[in-house]
């Protein structure tokens, strides 16, 4: 059975995440929790774990909980990873989800329960991924892969390992964050705002544009968050979804209304029998203040046409680099490997091939010499078509 | 008195040509990126002879190299990484710097290179720091929102190499947290392709009103200088300074380097032997800020970093001198060999910094191509041949001084 699993931070959260169809609950406490938009930070303690947790299990016994502590903590916040989890042990929480692999660390003496890891630790490939399901010092039972993953490499991954793996299928989409608070500091800088970045509240989310997109911007006591210009969904991919194998569906409504989390959590639970429909999208897309698309779901291109250029320069071959070029009168280079008199080999900056005879050479002081080792600059003869910044590539035959 | 260790000063090196200028400066240790997984896809880079060369290079001299594998790599560059990896110990630099678990796991499989772990990585309390070192890891480069003080408190309870960063631009997000650039321009940030999004202009609205706030660059972070905070390093017992900048030019490497050599060594001086510091930290930091800037901040070395390390007014970079060129050759009591790297023209104020530090101030005259012929101008990517200068010797780096400082 797929996992559906959301983040809760309140009494109305859990009501409507059950009622559609939530199996798992994140429960958030802003003071750990980085992302969340409860405005829990006065709020002394981490009783809350124990009422939301209760609150879950009297509507649904058998639901699953985790408590959310992806915080990148500092030294300075051990004793609210303290108190946090008194409370969680308190409420029988089983999981806890966290970012730091030393939350983990600090917390196995104190947890018996399992550690799930968010998706910001960069869980990109399948080595990175076994080596923390079977770390040796603290092991993670689950993992949220990262928002680069696509549906092929997901399946091949999940057809070799045992991993337990989780996937954002709905929601918005964490582009970026820093513990700088760049609005707060805005406030500050520019305005009467005053106070410092562990005091001030959180900020009512704003909305970038850049380069005519909108990109929603969130700061609060942890730092800064900029996400996507759309919102993530896997809707109408849900057949290639489900080949992936996937143990949980994520689906993150933070900052969103409960009513567009509570229709994502049913949608998908309906279409997961009965298929996506159009007319279910169309509602879903209603009440939502981005576009859907399905992010690097179906295919992820970045960066090709760079890995060419250094697969290029990684095969090529430089014996020496043109330094100077008086037209007509001189070439200077500089030698890589020993260099003499001879034919040679060389590519321009534009890619193009050409060839040079070297039939005379000169140090810098104007000797005539017959060789250049390495790091040395030697003026040669010119010749057309060779330049600054061409390199001479090897030796060629007359 | 309390034993000190010096830091070694690591510095960073996107060409030969850097490496040599960062040697020559004083660098302890460089780091340098091989044509793949590496996170400067834009620096030239090392293929496998160039970093050979670089290597022993550096080993002649008594210094070291690291290499630069701190991409986080998809499952496609997967089945490449082994090779990769054994040809790199092949060739043996001193360390491999990496920030995926996956990278390190294989690393240890194909490598008996040491590892030391990237910023990337967000390394910030001891717990963190002791299980990269169960797994095997030499060094941690901490994050870059860790304060000098809670780098001691990793240091009091982890047996682990301390690297930080203490000069050049820094990413606004916490390092490897960050993919604007995957979404905005295909290119991926943790795979080396970041475009620096953060540092344009953004309209910033009110979402119920739809009308903009302001306009700023808000993530526009301040560069990183702690020059004033070397002794602090020293005291703190940090093993590595490291500098950032694999893209920036001989004059960045040169006049970095070199202040921050002159630093560590006349305060670690006066520390360990009670000498009179004999370095002008303020001069040394004017010099630096002569270069292409965007102002400068302590990040969280001191505090956690707040509005004053974003430059939310960015008019441009800000710079009083332009990195005219390096001297190439020599020829004593006769001439200066000088690869330019800005247009230059005859009556140009110049001054030479040398890799001792002395600098000398020109006028430019008598200025001729390689050749001795004559020139009144003379454009980028020339080698420019100028009368002798007492004391100036190869690798010193030369700057144009602007009439006017500028924002570019
Ligand atoms: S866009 Fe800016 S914040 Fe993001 S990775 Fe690049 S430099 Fe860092």
């Amino acid at each position: 059975m797929i996992e559906f699993v959301t983040y809760a931070m309140s009494e109305q959260d859990i009501n409507l995440a059950i009622d559609a169809g939530a199996d798992h609950l994140i429960l958030e406490d802003s003071k750990l929790s980085v992302r969340s938009y409860a405005d829990d930070y006065t709020v002394p303690g981490f009783d809350k774990f124990v009422t939301l947790a209760k609150h879950a299990r009297s509507l649904k016994a058998d639901i699953r909980l985790s408590a959310n502590i992806d915080k990148l903590i500092h030294s300075r916040h051990y004793n609210l990873l303290d108190a946090a989890v008194a409370s969680i042990n308190q409420a029988e929480i089983p999981c806890i989800r966290v970012q730091d692999p030393g939350v983990a660390v600090y917390l196995r003496d104190k947890f018996s329960g399992s550690f799930h890891l968010a998706t910001e630790t960069g869980n990109n490939n399948e080595a990175g991924a076994h080596y923390y399901a079977d770390n040796e010092i603290v092991s993670f039972e689950r993992q949220i892969l990262s928002n680069d993953w696509t549906a092929a490499a997901i399946q091949q991954f999940k057809a070799s390992t045992g991993c337990e793996l989780e996937f954002q299928v709905h929601g918005p989409v964490l582009l970026q964050y820093t513990d700088r608070r760049l609005m707060a500091g805005f406030e500050v800088d520019k305005r009467d705002l005053n106070g410092s970045a562990d005091e001030l509240p959180h900020m009512r989310q704003r909305i970038a544009d850049v380069e005519g997109r909108a990109y929603p911007l969130y700061d609060n006591p942890h730092g800064h968050f900029m996400y996507a210009s759309f919102d993530k969904s896997l809707y109408k991919h849900i057949d290639e979804l489900k080949k992936c194998g996937l143990r949980a569906w994520l689906f993150d409504g933070r900052g969103e209304s409960v009513e567009y989390l509570a229709e994502a959590l049913r949608a998908y639970r309906q279409a997961l029998t009965d298929g996506p429909s159009d007319d279910t999208y169309a509602q879903l897309q209603a009440l939502a203040r981005r576009n859907f698309k399905p992010g690097f779901f179906i295919a992820n291109n970045t960066d090709y046409v760079f890995e060419a250029d250094a697969q290029d320069h990684a095969e090529t071959d430089t014996l020496a680099k043109v330094m100077d070029n008086v037209k007509g009168t001189s070439l200077v280079i500089q030698a890589l490997e020993p260099i003499g008199l001879g034919y040679y080999a060389v590519l321009t900056p534009e890619g193009k091939n050409k060839r040079m005879h070297i039939h005379h050479m000169y140090d810098l002081a104007g000797n005539e010499i017959e060789s250049c080792d390495p790091g040395q600059l030697a003026k040669i003869n010119w010749t057309k078509g060779v330049y600054a910044d061409c390199i001479l590539t090897g030796k060629v035959e007359k | 008195m309390e034993t000190l260790v010096k830091p070694e000063l690591l510095a960073p090196a996107g060409c030969m040509q850097r490496l040599r200028t960062a040697f020559a400066f004083g660098a302890d240790a460089v780091y340098i990126g091989g044509t793949k997984f590496s996170l400067r896809k834009n620096a030239d880079n090392f293929n496998a002879k160039e970093m050979r060369q670089a290597i022993d290079l550096a080993h002649s001299l008594g210094r070291k190299v690291y290499v630069t594998v701190n991409v986080y790599p998809l499952e496609r560059d997967m089945p490449e990484l082994p090779t990769y990896l054994k040809e790199l110990d092949a060739i043996g630099p001193d360390a491999l710097i990496i920030s995926d678990l996956g990278v390190m796991r294989l690393a240890k499989e194909h490598t008996s290179i040491p590892l030391h772990v990237s910023t990337q990585a967000s390394v910030l309390h001891e717990h963190t720091a002791n299980w990269w070192k169960a797994l095997g890891a030499k060094r941690i480069v901490v994050g870059r929102e860790l304060s000098l003080d809670e780098c001691q408190e990793i240091r009091q309870h982890s047996d682990i190499e301390i690297e930080t960063f203490c000069h050049g631009s820094m990413c606004t997000s916490h390092s490897g947290k960050c993919v604007i650039s995957n979404y905005t321009a295909g290119r991926d940030s943790n795979r080396g392709g970041c475009v620096q999004t953060c540092r344009y202009v953004f309209d910033v609205h009110d979402p119920d009103t739809d009308a903009v706030d302001y306009s700023a660059p808000i993530m526009n972070s301040k560069d990183l200088m702690s020059l004033q905070l070397v002794e602090s390093f020293i005291r703190q017992g940090i093993d590595s300074l490291k500098i950032e900048g694999r893209m920036k030019s001989e004059l960045y490497v040169a006049t970095v380097v070199g202040a921050y050599r002159r630093a560590l060594d006349a305060v670690f001086d006066q520390l360990q032997n009670g000498k009179e510091a004999s370095v002008d930290i303020e001069a040394e930091m004017r010099e630096i800020e002569r270069m292409s800037n965007r102002q400068f901040t302590t990040g969280s070395l001191e505090e956690r970093a707040f509005a004053s390390s974003i430059n939310y007014d960015f008019p441009g970079y800000q710079k009083s001198h332009a990195f005219a060129g390096q001297v190439l050759v020599v020829i004593p009591d006769e001439a200066l060999l000088v690869q330019v790297r800005h247009p230059l023209k005859e009556g140009d104020q110049c001054d030479f910094v040398t890799p001792s530090g002395v600098s000398t101030e020109i006028r430019l005259e008598n200025m001729a191509d390689v050749n001795g012929n004559g020139l009144e101008n003379m454009p980028p990517n020339r080698i420019l041949r100028l009368p002798f200068v007492d004391a100036v010797s190869p690798l010193s780096v030369m700057r144009l001084r602007l009439t006017e400082a500028v924002c570019t």
